[in-house]
């Protein structure tokens, strides 16, 4: 398990991240989202020791990383993909780093073997994709079986079959009651893969929460009808309350505040032809934005530390997501 | 390479572990997790074998050539071993600074450090085990350059030089040698863990063991009383009185060392401390990137 308390870092004038504190417990998979510069690499490397909190504390399994007698088998990270040195090859790098705990080549073996790169542990890093590099790091993080694993955009650059692997894998690691925290900017990717949500805005957190508990707080369900009359059934709907969320594109009705069953019956009643009737549900990403938007919004009010690649509006932030 | 790892159930061998992993930090492990880090590099082998082969080729042209100059007859025969097993420091200095320089700096270059500092988060440990390999290197390497290149000037020489190889003045003389590349690589290695980028580190180190002894020759052109002082103190005059004090040198090879055994050895430790400490005080208390 992790707990932040009060978790603060400044850089000179600049404040990254601001009085974070969060606990994660063992069996969940959390995931860490915010926009870029939020703070999200600065506070996942303070949980690891690697930067000193300017305030605030972080312990993992009880204390901070660092006075852990045997820190691999206690957490485990993939930080930076490319953090191997090019000229090494796979199961150098890992031979380095398991030689610091006395872990065997045996360990080693498995580790290569479990994230799928036996078949290139003799090659140089250098050559390695970025997949690999992701697989690489993620075999270190393994390296000492931990209980806490830390994972910075670990799905970042994976073939459709390594995404797969890596959501698997996590759920099957916090399920056998161990701690994940991971982040990722795939949406999509998140809502299938965490537990719980955390959301970190300009340093701060936003949003703590059940990931179901997220999306239900998110905007209210849409429904879409495609319809060849949709002028006089948008009409009709509009009578009973409903709201059009978006002009009529042609044939299409996008409307809020109504059911699907109640536009079905509507139009039954007047003989109305569908060609499709749908409910559409708030996404993570949908609920993402609305809260990193009207964080955007409290923020650029308020003077003073901003970070130019967060003060970008949320229709920006979309496309890169 | 993906081909089998697409289906992950929870069981006991999720994490691929047959057995437990009863992995408990030790030093002795960071030592030697840091020798797997230096030898596992293609560029260091060629490093090692490029400084052998500078040293036992530059002792055989030095004894040769000292050979035909000088008359064996007055006690030379140490100073020609000498000079020739040491006259390759003047360049391996250099290729011992640089490795010295990269042991930490390709750390920050790869983002390697992060995973070094998870591994050994109390650090201090992380930075004592990679000094301590980076003067292991010279050590072994140094001493077979210098010893190699020692025997190679015995050979050439002939007349009983290999009797006097093995006689305390030539072998305090060459362990100054190797003691020079050691005491080289060990600030280099403080310079490079404090500015942590390896051209700004590179070049303060030829700097230090190269270009200073040239710029102090333009110098000594002029007469201002400090620059024979500075001269001295140099790593370079350092390293030269260290490999040569305890033999008798004739002018026409440079004189006498300007400095006895121990100021010598006593100068380059302090350098080496002088960038070590620092170095550690900061590798300590510095966020990792």
């Amino acid at each position: 398990m992790i707990e932040a308390k009060d978790l603060t870092k400044r850089y000179g004038a600049k404040t990254a991240v601001e009085g974070v504190s969060f606990s994660l417990q063992p069996g969940t998979v959390t995931g860490f989202l915010g926009p870029n510069g939020a703070g999200k690499s600065t506070t996942m490397r303070m949980i690891m020791g690697l930067d000193r909190p300017t305030d605030g504390s972080v312990t993992v399994m009880g204390k901070p990383y660092a006075e852990h007698r045997n820190p691999l088998s206690v957490a485990g990270a993939l930080l930076d993909a490319k953090g191997v040195h090019p000229g090494r090859t796979a199961r150098s790098h890992l031979r380095a780093l398991a030689a610091t705990h006395s872990i065997s080549n045996e360990r080693v073996n498995e580790v290569l073997e479990l994230t799928g790169l036996e078949s290139v542990a003799h090659k140089r890093v250098g050559g390695f994709s970025l997949g690999m590099g992701q697989r690489l790091g993620i075999a270190a993080a393994l390296l000492g079986d931990p209980q806490v694993l830390v994972l910075d955009e670990p799905v970042n650059g994976l073939d459709p079959d390594g995404v797969l692997w890596v959501r698997n894998f996590v759920r099957a690691y916090a399920a056998s009651g161990r701690t994940v925290l991971l982040s990722s900017h795939l949406m999509s990717e998140m809502a299938q893969t965490a537990d719980h949500v955390m959301v970190l805005g300009r340093g701060r957190i936003i949003a703590d929460a059940p990931i179901a508990e997220l999306l239900s707080a998110g905007s209210q369900p849409t429904v879409r009808v495609d319809s060849p009359d949709a002028i006089r059934l948008g009409e009709l709907l509009r009578a009973e309350g409903a709201r059009s969320t978006q002009d009529s594109r042609g044939t299409e009705l996008l409307l809020e505040g109504i059911a699907a069953a109640r536009v079905g019956e509507i139009a039954a009643q007047h003989g109305i032809v569908l060609h499709a009737l749908s409910t559409e549900r708030a996404t993570l990403e949908a609920a993402y934005l609305a809260l990193t938007q009207g964080e955007t919004e409290y923020a650029t009010d308020a003077a003073g530390v901003l970070d130019a690649s967060t003060a970008e509006p949320a229709s920006d932030r979309a496309a890169t997501l | 390479m993906s081909t089998t790892t697409a289906h992950i159930t929870p069981s006991a061998s999720l994490t691929g572990a047959h057995s437990p992993v009863n992995g408990r930090l030790s030093f002795g492990g960071v030592l030697r997790g840091e020798w797997i880090k230096l030898m596992s590099l293609r560029s260091m082998r060629w490093s090692i074998f490029l400084m052998v082969a500078l040293s036992f080729g530059a002792a055989a042209m030095m004894a040769s050539a000292m050979k035909s100059y000088m008359s064996l007859s007055d006690g030379a025969i140490p100073l020609i071993l000498v000079q020739s097993a040491a006259f390759g420091t003047v360049f391996t200095v250099l290729i011992m600074g640089v490795i010295g320089v990269l042991a930490m700096t390709s750390e920050y270059a790869s983002g390697m450090i992060l995973s070094s500092l998870t591994a050994v988060p109390s650090r201090t440990p992380l930075f004592l085990a990679k000094g301590l390999a980076v003067a292991l290197l010279p050590l072994i390497v140094g001493a077979v350059s210098v010893f190699g290149g020692g025997i190679i000037a015995a050979l050439i020489t002939g007349d009983g030089a290999m009797t006097l190889l093995f006689s305390d003045t030539v072998l305090v003389s060459l362990l100054g040698a190797v003691l020079y590349l050691t005491l080289a690589a060990l600030m280099s290695y403080g310079i490079g863990t404090m500015l942590r980028s390896s051209a700004a580190a590179i070049s303060l180190v030829v700097v230090l063991l190269f270009v200073s002894t040239i710029a102090m020759q333009f110098l000594g052109m002029t007469n201002w009383e400090w620059v024979p002082v500075v001269t001295d103190w140099i790593p370079p005059t350092l390293g030269q009185s260290l490999e040569t004090a305890a033999v008798s040198v004739p002018s026409e090879f440079g004189g006498a060392a300007r400095m006895e055994w121990w100021p010598a050895f006593t100068g380059l430790v302090v350098w080496a401390l002088a960038a070590l400490i620092p170095a550690g005080i900061l590798f300590k208390s510095r966020d990792a990137v």
